[in-house]
């Protein structure tokens, strides 16, 4: 029996930029998506600017259009933000972003926050700017516990960061930290870069796999890349898996027209769904 | 010839996982006299740099008997945008280009890169291109009374509906109307636009005030990793007697784990052209 359904595939605004948030929003009503993760970046969504009141009537736009927040995921790797910066200072401002956007998360009313590791200088010892991420994390998770927010933690691949880049390294990070408000969300980009499967992240996390971004190679729309969409799906579905797959499409080819990527990804998405369906009916 | 080292000048942000000492050590290295300076968390952070972090960074870069060609802070990757049409966000994107200024000052850097930012897709371009005009004039008064230069860069389409050719480049400067407001050329993304560095010389003569000198069309890349013509390039810059440098503004990703060899194979490739030097060569 399959699983899998087409409500567990979610939109997200990354690709729709050069756009404001309503049309993204109002795009999403179109498609026939119901579940949106919101990638908190400008122009959308930029915390250090923003007062909860206007996270307020971000809330009010999502849900006056039966749209369904399922994850906040804060912009981290274009801005200079790095819970692992060596740097005091930035470090600590880091820090007060993230913070406010666990609040504006909650104001939101999503319990899902996606966070990526920080990273350390390439030319010091990797342990130093562990350490920073560990003790940054643990902070950040404390305070999503009293939220009641889980934070899902998601490797980059080896160009972007030297800390977290696979499976081993992601596991030995939660048992550091070791708290039910830290799991983990599994990137379809950093996975395959790395090697690894999601029978691999299944095997090893189980139920703690919490979310996925699912996208084809170099984040493109599905179609546009190479990565073997029934087989994941097959693995997504063999697990049971109950979270949400995010389309979290950045690919900048799209940005002129993003509904154009989504539409294109949905058509593969479902037709791949349907005949899981009818193969394992 | 190209080859004293004098003209061409690598650029941090193919170090952005690196310290930056890491850097300028890797350009003593390379022979290198000039370089462009990234204005880039960790290395700069724009926003948040004192005087006394900017002093240090002086001494930092002059005891290494290096000069720095063009201050370039990121505008591409941050939230920054003067043309957008939210205030708090316009507001903090002129502070944060004022603020530039000043630390391009006190640094006693020439030159400064400027953009145009850009309006959203589905409305007006009109109204966006006053806000991105208010502000570029403003920031022209400023630079002016600091004695500094500015150069503009087109933006690519992917980010911008404002400056991203040579046309509306030139009718930015025409609305602007100062000596102080000049061109950059980035081969790049000129190419992936269409045009060339001749459709620039044509056009702009001796109002060009900087080139980055990269391999594209798509991305930002090291010589030979591309497919435009870099003799061709280098070989008109010169005869239209150009004598600036040429910033190796080179990021990708798969450039910043093993950026020294990326920097070397550039600059070797550069070396290796038989190009008339203009007046610092």
């Amino acid at each position: 029996m399959t699983h899998l359904n087409r409500s567990q595939i979610a939109g997200m605004n990354e690709n729709y930029r050069l756009f404001p948030l309503t049309y993204f929003l109002d795009s999403m009503v179109e498609l026939e998506i119901e579940a949106i993760e919101l990638w908190a970046g400008a122009p959308h969504l930029y915390i250090e600017d923003l007062q909860l009141a206007q996270v307020r009537d971000i809330r009010k736009q999502i849900e006056s259009r039966g749209l369904k927040l399922i994850c906040y995921t804060p912009e981290q790797c274009q801005y200079p933000f790095n819970i692992a910066a060596k740097e005091p200072q930035l470090h600590r401002r880091s820090m007060s972003y993230f913070m406010k956007s666990l609040e504006a998360a909650a104001e939101l009313g999503t319990n899902l926050f996606q966070t990526v590791p920080g990273w350390g200088y390439f030319d010091e010892p990797m342990e130093e700017g562990w350490e920073r991420a560990r003790d940054s994390l643990a902070a950040l998770t404390d305070r999503a516990g009293e939220l009641g927010i889980t934070i899902v933690l998601e490797p980059l691949e080896r160009r972007g960061t030297n800390l977290i880049t696979d499976l081993p390294s992601l596991r030995r990070m939660l048992e550091e930290i070791k708290s039910s408000h830290l799991k983990v969300i599994i990137d379809t980009c950093p996975m395959a870069a790395a090697g690894e499967s999601f029978e691999d992240y299944f095997q090893t996390f189980g139920k703690d796999v919490k979310h996925i971004h699912f996208v084809d190679s170099l984040h493109r729309a599905w179609g546009d890349g190479h990565f073997p969409l029934p087989a994941f799906l097959r693995d997504i579905d063999n697990y049971s898996y109950e979270g949400y797959l995010t389309l979290e499409i950045c690919a900048r080819s799209t940005f002129a027209n993003p509904a154009e990527a989504v539409r294109q990804s949905l058509a593969h998405l479902y037709q791949e769904i349907d005949r899981l369906k009818e193969a394992t009916a | 010839m190209i080859e004293s080292g004098m003209r061409i000048a690598p650029m941090n942000v193919l170090y952005k996982f690196f310290s930056l000492d890491y850097f300028l050590d890797a350009v003593v290295r390379n022979h290198c006299r000039t370089i462009e300076l990234w204005g880039g968390a960790p290395h700069i952070d724009i926003e948040e740099i004192t005087s006394e972090e900017v002093r240090h960074l002086k001494k930092r870069i002059s005891s290494r008997s290096l000069q720095v060609c063009c201050l370039t802070p990121e505008t591409g990757l941050y939230p920054v945008n003067i043309a957008s049409e939210d205030k708090l966000t316009s507001k903090r994107s002129e502070a944060y280009l004022m603020k530039a200024l000043e630390v391009a000052a006190e640094l006693g850097i020439p030159l400064m890169q400027v953009t145009s930012g850009s309006g959203y897709d589905n409305e007006s371009v009109d109204e966006a291109w006053g806000r991105s005009v208010d502000i570029l004039g403003r920031i022209v008064l400023r630079a002016e009374a600091l004695g500094i230069e500015l150069a503009l860069e087109p933006l690519s389409r992917h980010e911008s509906n404002l400056v991203y050719n040579s046309a509306t480049l030139g009718r930015m400067l025409a609305d602007i109307d100062s000596p102080v407001l000049g061109v950059q050329l980035d081969t790049s993304v000129a190419a992936a636009a269409g045009e060339s560095p001749w459709d620039y010389f044509r056009l702009f003569g001796t109002r060009i005030k900087h080139i980055q000198l990269i391999d594209g069309p798509d991305g930002h890349l090291a010589w030979g990793d591309g497919s435009l013509p870099l003799a061709q390039y280098g070989a008109e810059a010169c005869e239209h007697g150009y004598t600036g440098s040429f910033g190796l503004e080179l990021f990708d990703h798969k450039y910043y784990v093993e950026p020294d060899q990326v920097l070397a194979r550039s600059i070797g490739a550069l070396r290796s052209l038989d190009v008339k030097g203009g007046g610092q060569a």
